[in-house]
């Protein structure tokens, strides 16, 4: 598991690694979903296509995290198992999981939107990092 | 133009009075009837009776009307944001697909929980892709 809970005041943030960039959202990804459930309970029953291209990698991070935060918010679609591919700033996935239900599903935070606020996305040494704040 | 809407007697309120506004609008007075919001902030109800009109320059200055106002006082608008998701349970495609347009303008959280509700009921793809991008314009 390569993404971590990091403490900010008021809200919440991960801090999501990986060996390639790929690796690093798909991380970012479970991170988001983790803080609204419990993965282990979730199954794959279903899947969803995402597909976005942005400017920059700063905005396809945010702008991933956010369709995501849409589908679960929109249809209640929740995963915890993404492939995914980058390509000259354009993103697709493929997202694995079912509609939430909350007799089933534990049910943790309320996530608004992942945002901007000291957004961090690098490479160091062999490693991506990314640092995201959300609303709650 | 402000002369004629003086000569209501400085009363901006009732049927002829809104029916005037709108013929205004759509004979493409916007910029009059912008500053006329400007002076008359409660004459903000009038912006949902605008999306449901079936003039378009009528819709159309209810978007910029809207989007003046929440450059210059966007809580305002949170005024106006039952009456507009009202219009999304429209017989009308038209009428629903423009409601969630202006919800989308507003971008209020408060219209969320609405907005989702219309999704799981709305049939036509258009629409529905109006009310997604609403939902996912809401921060």
């Amino acid at each position: 598991m390569s993404y971590r809970v990091i403490d900010v005041a008021g809200d919440i943030g991960l801090r999501a690694e990986g060996r390639t960039l790929q690796e690093c959202f798909v991380n970012a990804g479970l991170g988001l979903y983790s803080l609204i459930t419990d993965l282990n309970q979730i199954k794959q029953k279903q899947q969803i296509e995402i597909e976005i291209a942005e400017e920059s990698i700063e905005i396809l991070l945010v702008s991933y995290l956010n369709e995501l935060i849409f589908k679960f918010d929109a249809y209640g679609f929740i995963g915890n198992a993404i492939d995914l591919t980058i390509e000259r700033n354009t993103l697709k996935a493929l997202v694995y999981g079912e509609t939430f239900d909350p007799k089933k599903h534990e049910r943790r935070l309320l996530i608004k939107a992942a945002t901007y606020h000291n957004l961090i996305i690098k490479q160091e040494n062999t490693h991506w990092i990314a640092e995201i704040i959300f609303d709650i | 133009m402000g002369d004629s809407m003086n000569g209501n007697g400085g009363n901006w309120e009732g049927k002829a009075f809104e029916d005037m506004l709108f013929d205004y609008l759509d004979n493409g007075y916007l910029e009059s009837i912008i500053t006329f919001f400007k002076h008359e902030p409660e004459q903000i109800f009038l912006i949902p009776k605008m999306l449901a009109d079936e003039r378009l320059r009528v819709k159309v200055g209810a978007f910029a009307i809207i989007e003046e106002i929440k450059e210059k006082n966007p809580e305002s608008l949170n005024k106006i944001i039952p009456e507009i998701t009202k219009l999304l349970n429209s017989v009308e495609k038209n009428i629903r697909g423009d409601a969630a347009y202006a919800l989308e303008i507003i971008g209020s959280l408060e219209a969320k929980p609405a907005l989702i509700e219309a999704l799981q009921k709305e049939e036509d793809p258009q629409v529905k892709e109006f009310i997604e991008d609403a939902i996912r314009s809401l921060k």
